[in-house]
């Protein structure tokens, strides 16, 4: 498999974490979506189970969700990624899937609702191609546990991961708040 | 390994929905957790950083 890991960057991506107990998460998701102003949202799992587990809890929350995982069929997988692409739904719920960084401009939140083990996955969920680059936010929930693999990915990526702040500026992550010029972007 | 996963799983998802009602509080959650001095330990006392040796 090709190494797509240079063409991934994190520019543009505003990065936080929440410190938060397993019992509290899903609390701690449900303020998220109040709070934020979601075009589109990728929620990270770090396994099938809990993406499904994740998935029903989204919608006895009220909130709209697709899931896709690696135990779903390549063509069930493709088409739930297709209707979320054109925007059928505003959330999705999934596991490590992509390898080449969510290329798609609509999602301006991601949220590592498990924190990663490995910087390459951590780059792959929240990192964009270089071809874009626009703006998002990424939430990472960290409980004590993931001290070591919080470390370790900032290390590694040479990046900081930020305490979320009591208010996230809209211009960082909501294009209508932020006057995007054509001509800046860079390759 | 399968019951930690199991009770994990419960832990996170089975506090009932009502539950959620007020918002969750981040900055006295964030106070529980001193980066910093979590990472100055980790780098002192860790050298060979490895996952499995969490608690």
């Amino acid at each position: 498999e090709i190494n797509l890991m240079e063409e991934l960057t994190l520019k543009g991506v505003t990065q936080y974490y929440a410190f938060v107990q397993e019992k509290q998460k899903v609390h701690c998701l449900n303020t998220l979506f109040s709070k934020l102003q979601i075009n589109q949202s990728i929620i990270f799992c770090n396994s099938t189970q809990r993406v499904e587990l994740l998935a029903k809890k989204i919608t006895e929350l009220g909130y709209s969700c697709y899931y896709i995982h690696a135990k779903m069929n390549q063509q069930h997988r493709n088409r739930v990624f297709h209707d979320f692409r054109q925007g059928l739904c505003r959330n999705l719920v999934c596991s490590d899937l992509f390898t080449r960084g969510i290329d798609i401009q609509a999602v301006n939140v991601v949220i590592n609702f498990d924190f990663p083990k490995h910087s390459e996955t951590y780059l792959h969920r929240i990192g964009r191609s270089g071809r874009y680059g626009h703006l998002g936010v990424a939430i990472n929930l960290i409980t004590f546990d993931d001290r070591f693999a919080l470390h370790k990915i900032e290390q590694e990526l040479g990046t900081e991961i930020k305490p979320i702040p009591k208010t996230i500026d809209p211009s960082l992550y909501v294009a209508e708040a932020h006057q995007m010029d054509p001509e800046a972007e860079e390759e | 390994k399968k019951v930690t996963v199991n009770s994990k799983n419960n832990e996170c998802f089975s506090a009932p929905t009502q539950s959620y009602l007020k918002d969750f509080d981040f900055e006295s959650n964030l106070a529980l957790f001193n980066k910093k001095a979590v990472f100055q330990e980790i780098e002192n006392g860790f050298p060979e950083l490895s996952l499995s040796s969490g608690p």
